[in-house]
């Protein structure tokens, strides 16, 4: 049998809080999640804000480890919601592409030899030299997202739609999207807008208050989720 | 523990790449760039001369230079230990979105420090011929205390920089920490110069040896290779524990500081 690319078995991840009264409380940001991501399968995320979302993520890239169940990746995993975290704003274009890749787990020869097309995807040639302080937030977001676009991950995982740079940038990275998607073994996206998710997606894993509220068919998950929003939206206006 | 090691020689490069990126960053929006790693420790041993020979009235053959041999090194220490205590707070942001080994900021930073020091050397010699100590072939022995402060700052910062992004305030007190280390250190004295009783817990202090031993080498003393291991080697069991110790505490906190954010 071969591996699955995601595979989760009851994990789950506690955080402390002080409640109201400063008592330090332990609550779980992720109670019992199973699921698994198959050979070529994009699986889409939803769920209202502070539902485990990010979470979710942080445990499937490895920053965060779980407190409970497993998480199992195989394969290497890079996160499209990391855009520049790594950036050192006083090194050059050149070498903030170098230390961001190798924070990635990238070999130097490796990224040698993407070296030339992130520069150009990016379109930053003219300012690769230039400290990354003197970059607007959209070329910053530029050098970012050609970088990671070049590093050919087995899994993918991305946090809302992508909205680096101007127009035609944004056209060029979408379709830059779609050819990553075409070579990664598994996807997982996270997103608020569930037209999207249901363009894109096979299944849909629902997530509230840290634990799996549904999980299955996208149209289906997608239009349950809806539902329950716009429900929500009239008991509040009411 | 076979496995972390393993784990974090195959990021080599990641770790040589902070370490550049940390000496480069040192440089930018300076007009003179590197020439301060050159300025900095002759200024340095100017206001400790002016502070010693001139208002304390102590009188020294060579004294500035006697400075300078205890002090260069010991801005290594007291640098890595400043920067340590935020080399992992101050990157949160990176550490919450990026699975890399963290243990590199920490031993990056004191990398760094070190490499500077090494370009050190260099002005205590030129220095040291201008005094008329002419470097001789017991010059590379250097490299022993160098390895052994080298070791055991990096061991050191292991432990602050975990401490200090679990408690922010620590970083209020490591300058007066370093401070006070180095005043106990010989940097601006020598053992023989410490009263009687108080030199037996002199030897407590893995730096005082170290600095002693630069200063024999730097300044023409009696001195050869079974010598200084035989001064250096306790310095040098202390920075191995420690090291041994730090990798564990850090291996075991490092998972817990992002849930602190």
């Amino acid at each position: 049998m071969t591996e699955l690319p995601i595979d989760l078995i009851d994990a789950g991840v506690f955080f402390y809080r002080k409640d109201t009264n400063r008592k330090k409380q332990k609550f779980w940001a992720l109670k019992d999640i199973s699921f698994n991501v198959k050979d070529g399968e994009i699986l889409g995320v939803i769920g209202h804000n502070g539902a485990g979302k990010s979470t979710l993520l942080k445990m499937l890239t490895g920053v965060l480890p779980g407190d409970s169940g497993s998480v199992t990746t195989n394969g290497t995993v890079t996160a499209l919601l990391s855009l520049g975290a790594g950036f050192l704003p006083d090194l050059s274009g050149r070498d903030n592409i170098y230390l961001s890749a190798m924070y990635m787990g990238m070999r130097k020869k490796f990224i040698d030899k993407i070296y030339d097309e992130v520069v150009e995807f990016s379109e930053l040639e003219e300012f690769i030299e230039d400290r990354v302080r003197n970059y607007s937030s959209g070329m910053k977001t530029r050098l970012g997202f050609s970088l990671v676009a070049h590093l050919q991950p087995d899994i993918l995982i991305i946090d809302e739609v992508l909205a680096a740079g101007d127009k035609a940038f944004q056209v060029k990275a979408r379709k830059k999207m779609q050819e990553l998607m075409s070579k990664a073994r598994a996807i997982v996206i996270v997103s608020h807008n569930t037209n999207y998710l249901k363009s894109m997606c096979g299944r849909i894993l629902w997530l509230d208050q840290g634990c799996i509220k549904e999980l299955g068919e996208a149209n289906e998950v997608a239009d349950s989720y809806n539902d329950y929003m716009t429900n929500k939206a009239r008991i509040q206006a009411l | 523990m076979f496995n972390l090691l393993k784990y974090y020689g195959s990021r080599y490069e990641l770790f040589w790449f902070l370490v550049i990126a940390r000496l480069k960053l040192t440089k930018k929006d300076l007009m003179l760039g590197y020439v301060w790693w050159f300025l900095e420790p002759l200024i340095l041993m100017f206001v400790y001369w002016f502070l010693v020979t001139v208002i304390f009235q102590r009188q020294g053959e060579n004294y500035a230079y006697f400075i300078l041999c205890g002090l260069l090194p010991f801005r290594a220490v007291s640098a890595s230990v400043n920067q340590s205590v935020s080399s992992v707070a101050s990157k949160l942001n990176l550490i919450s979105q990026i699975n890399f080994p963290r243990i590199f900021l920490p031993l990056a930073d004191v990398m760094a420090n070190h490499i500077k020091l090494l370009a050190g050397f260099f002005i205590i010699i030129v220095v040291g011929i201008v005094f008329g100590f002419i470097p001789s072939f017991v010059l590379p022995l250097i490299l022993i205390p160098f390895i052994v402060q080298w070791l055991l700052v990096s061991s050191l910062a292991l432990f602050m920089s975990i401490v200090g992004a679990y408690v922010r305030d620590i970083r209020n007190l490591t300058p007066f920490f370093s401070r006070f280390w180095m005043y106990i250190s010989p940097v601006l004295y020598a053992r023989e110069e410490l009263p009687e009783n108080l030199q037996p817990f002199f030897s407590f202090n893995p730096m005082a040896s170290v600095i002693e031993s630069y200063r024999a080498i730097f300044m023409g003393g009696e001195i050869s290779f079974i010598g200084l291991l035989g001064s250096l080697w306790v310095p040098f069991l202390i920075a191995l524990t420690l090291l041994f110790f730090g990798t564990i505490f850090f291996a075991k906190f490092e998972k817990n500081i992002i849930k602190r954010l």
